[in-house]
């Protein structure tokens, strides 16, 4: 019997569909509750331990309360229960309290459902001392320590704590740093490797900045989007550089890390929630472009959960423009483009052969894997 | 530049004004030319004598690492094969040398035959069966088929609907752009595992917008596409034209033909397979070969044959136009036609082994060196060239393969890593053509195998070189940059207005 311990950061992804691009800290936090988010970690954690625990042969070991037991329950699992037991709002401390307490506990695997601030708590506690795997719950999530969804995570584990041999690989904690507000550019910083459970191409990539170099690449994006634009029609910009470019073309003043909506260029609304981009969209003609993130392919559910699964039904699967430059796709030959909404449905929608807008005249074919 | 070593006042000769008597009698030498022509001041020319003149051009070829100087496989997919030096002494002759573009044909049946010949050559070749050799270069040459394609529809009502052209990563750069340039919006195909265009991708790209289908085979991987025939049928499948882009034929010369693929169209590069030099920029040549239903969209004029005698026939009431003046680089044509002759069919053949051979045996020495690999494939003999990867060998040294590069020019070879976009990461490709030996093959892998093992022993040393070459490193960005690259004199004292420069010095 192997042990598999669990830590699930309840706050963790929390201000994504309010468009606080973050959930670190309790300002953040109470913000993105008072604007009526609703915490996706623990269900998000559920997915991966159904995945996990219906091949049988581990037990779970996790912390009392939401941050393990109750999704453990949920999902149909009686869990042995570390003795440290986590305040009621929880911190990064309990995070990292609890991971040192599951790695005394003996713990084969450890499993933290989170985000990059989640995974350098966890860096932070137990080093390179322990295998360990993320389950994607966050915002953004530039980190590579993540399988590429819930699910994913769930069959790496199982994978991982079947083979005697425990393969591992040291992977990256990456989390961004910003200078000056939301609106000011984001550093991505190195804040540790951890070891984690090898996964192959279950395991998502770290995100990959863009080189100074790319930018007039970027231009050239930008005004591919640019000469293809109708008046009358909503155009919903998703985070990231390449799409502030073409907010910068259009003469709007875009939040890099924020979904911007765009209609006959003027600013509509900037910086989103979810709530507020459906009753933007729903019902009037709107297209969604969204930048492929470079290194890691993902397209969906990384840094833009206002661009949720009810947004992306609304708006219809032909109005979806995705963009890179040549280089970023050129990085990711060979891997699919990911999706992770947390609708199982929306993404076998979108699933299947893309194109992806790479300049004037230029459009590279790819394909949108869903995980299943 | 000579601009910068200029003197004033500093002459190569004085020419001797004409005596007083004669300038009397005819006047000025300017007096005869019209108003209009007349230069109102003086050229800005560098003032120099003829000795420092032939120093500074002398001194400029010995900075170069040219064909005639180096081992110069580095150029994959440039086919930087010998070119034979009696084909140039067939220029001299005074009935090439001294003909005039607007002689007549009737006075111009020599060369005129000799384009007739060739065009029967690339025919024989291909398998097609109509024949340009208009274009000027290889990417004229691929230009020349986006016009027949683009023709060819409007011919059918579909040029408007009919507004994609699909191609591959792994092909020539120059397919995407002069399909752009006509207009297309260009469809790219990324490889699939093995390195071949991805074929699930293509049937989700092709419909009734398709025009056409531009593609190398073997790709700039080496890797032949055995499935070729399949791709050409999904593009026909939607009526769109497939034209095969035969800059990488070096390797399948009578063996494979664009026929038996299915091609409409394709086209040679004469300056690689054909052996005509590659001028640097200067007057290159191409072929276009098409299947007789689009011969009436051929460029005029076609050197065609009355039986008796070649002719020049203009009547193509839906021809593409012209696509460089006159007729073709005649130069080229002469010196390609003169090395098919050399050859012969068997001779051609031959090429094609020897220069896959050559490849082969070259590429299990640089596979032999740690660090280096043949991306897709794996395992599986290339064609003609290889692009090869030290994506390996920069993970663990960080020297990257453009350092490499510039390092092995310290040893008098080069490569070059301009494959872009980066698909292979940390790229180089190789391409040894026929014409080298094994003993300069040997000598060309030592040499990288030698860098690669500095790079792990003494990387700063590969990371800080070049030491053996007149120029150091220079900044990418005055190549790249178009607000600071400068390509003449009169744009580098535009762009550079408060540089010192030899007038002001």
């Amino acid at each position: 019997m192997t042990a598999v311990g669990l830590i699930v950061n309840p706050c963790a992804g929390i201000g994504g569909e309010v468009g606080l691009h973050g959930s670190d800290g309790p300002v953040l936090q109470t913000e993105a509750r008072r604007r009526g988010a609703l915490a996706r970690a623990s269900a998000r954690a559920e997915v991966a331990l159904r995945r996990l625990l219906m091949h049988g042969g581990s037990h779970l070991v996790t912390v009392s309360g939401e941050m393990g037991e109750m999704a453990a329950r949920r999902s149909d699992v009686i869990p042995h229960l570390v003795d440290y037991v986590p305040g009621t709002r929880t911190t990064a401390r309990d995070t990292i309290f609890a991971a040192r307490a599951l790695r005394e506990a003996g713990v084969d695997l450890l499993m933290f459902v989170g985000g990059d601030g989640t995974a350098r708590d966890v860096v932070e506690a137990v080093g390179q001392g322990i295998p360990t795997l993320g389950v994607p719950a966050g915002v953004k999530v530039y980190s590579a320590c993540y399988a590429i969804t819930p699910a994913a995570a769930g069959d790496i584990a199982h994978t991982f704590l079947a083979d005697a041999r425990r393969p591992t690989s040291l992977r990256e904690v990456i989390d961004i740093e910003i200078d000056g507000g939301s609106v000011g550019r984001p550093r991505p910083r190195l804040f540790g490797v951890l070891v984690v459970a090898e996964g192959c191409d279950r395991l998502q990539a770290r995100k990959l900045a863009a080189p100074p170099s790319g930018l007039e690449a970027v231009g050239l994006v930008a005004s591919a989007v640019i000469s293809n634009i109708e008046r009358g029609v909503r155009y919903v910009l998703g985070p990231g550089g390449t799409t502030a470019a073409i907010s910068t073309a259009l003469g709007c003043r875009s939040t890099l890390l924020g979904v911007d909506v765009v209609q006959d260029g003027c600013l509509l609304k900037s910086d989103v929630s979810e709530r507020e981009l459906f009753a933007l969209v729903d019902g009037h003609p709107t297209v969604v472009i969204v930048a492929v993130i470079g290194g890691q392919g993902f397209v969906f559910g990384r840094g833009n959960q206002q661009i949720s699964a009810r947004v992306l039904r609304a708006v219809g699967r032909e109005n979806i423009w995705l963009v890179a430059d040549e280089r970023k796709l050129s990085e990711l030959v060979g891997m699919p483009l990911l999706i992770d909404t947390g609708d199982d449905e929306v993404d076998d929608l979108l699933a299947g052969p893309v194109r992806v807008l790479t300049g004037p005249l230029s459009t590279w074919m790819s394909r949108i894997a869903s995980y299943d | 530049m000579i601009f910068e070593l200029s003197t004033p006042g500093e002459r190569g000769i004085r020419v001797p004004l004409p005596e007083q008597n004669v300038r009397n009698l005819v006047g000025e030498g300017v007096d005869s030319l019209p108003e209009g022509l007349r230069r109102t001041q003086l050229p800005s020319l560098p003032e120099m004598g003829q000795m420092r003149v032939l120093r500074h051009f002398l001194r400029l070829s010995q900075e170069t690492l040219g064909a005639d100087l180096n081992i110069d496989i580095g150029q994959g997919t440039c086919t930087m094969k010998y070119s034979p030096k009696v084909n140039e002494r067939i220029l001299q002759d005074s009935g090439l040398r001294d003909l005039h573009p607007l002689v007549r044909s009737e006075s111009a049946q020599g060369v005129l035959e000799i384009f007739w010949r060739l065009g029967q050559f690339i025919a024989e070749i291909s398998g097609l069966d109509v024949v340009t050799l208009q274009p000027a270069a290889g990417s004229a040459a691929i230009w020349t088929n986006v016009a027949i394609i683009r023709a060819y529809h409007r011919e059918r009502g579909e040029g408007d609907s009919r507004d994609e052209v699909i191609t591959t990563s792994f092909s020539h750069p120059s397919n995407a752009a002069c399909a752009k340039t006509a207009g297309y919006r260009v469809l790219t195909l990324p490889p699939d595992r093995e390195g071949y265009p991805d074929m699930e991708l293509l049937r989700a790209a092709v419909s009734h917008r398709t025009a056409g289908l531009l593609i190398t085979n073997p790709e700039d991987t080496g890797i032949f596409n055995p499935r070729i025939a399949e791709v050409v049928d999904i593009i026909h499948g939607v009526g769109g034209l497939a034209a095969y882009d035969q800059a990488n034929a070096n390797g399948i010369l009578g063996i494979t033909r664009a026929r038996e693929a299915g091609f409409d169209l394709c086209h040679f590069n004469l300056h690689k397979t054909f052996s005509t030099p590659h001028a640097s920029g200067g007057p290159a040549a191409g072929a276009c070969a098409a299947k007789a239903e689009l011969s009436p969209f051929l460029p005029i004029p076609v050197v065609s044959h009355d039986g008796q005698k070649p002719v020049l026939d203009y009547d193509r009431p839906y021809s593409i136009g012209k696509v460089s003046p006159f007729y073709g680089v005649v130069p080229n044509v002469v010196r390609a036609y003169a090395w098919i002759r050399s050859l012969g069919a068997e001779g051609l053949r031959l090429v094609a082994e020897t220069a896959v051979l050559n490849n082969n045996y070259l590429m299990d020495r640089i596979l032999d060196i740690e660090g280096a690999s043949a991306p897709y494939a794996t395992g599986r003999r290339r064609l003609e060239q290889t692009r090869y990867s030290w994506k390996d060998l920069t993970e663990e040294t960080a020297v990257t393969s453009s350092e490499i590069g510039v390092r092995a020019s310290d040893f008098a070879v080069h490569y070059w890593t301009s494959h872009h976009p980066h698909v292979v990461p940390e790229p180089f490709t190789l391409e040894p053509t026929e014409s080298y030996s094994m003993a300069e093959l040997d000598e060309y892998a030592d040499i990288l195998a030698a860098v690669a093992h500095e790079a792990r022993s003494n990387p700063k040393m590969v990371r800080n070189a070049p030491y053996q070459q007149s120029i150091h490193r220079i900044d990418p960005g005055d190549l790249d940059d178009p607000e600071r690259w400068v390509t003449s004199w009169r744009a580098y004292n535009r762009k550079y207005p408060n540089r010192p420069t030899g007038h002001s010095r």
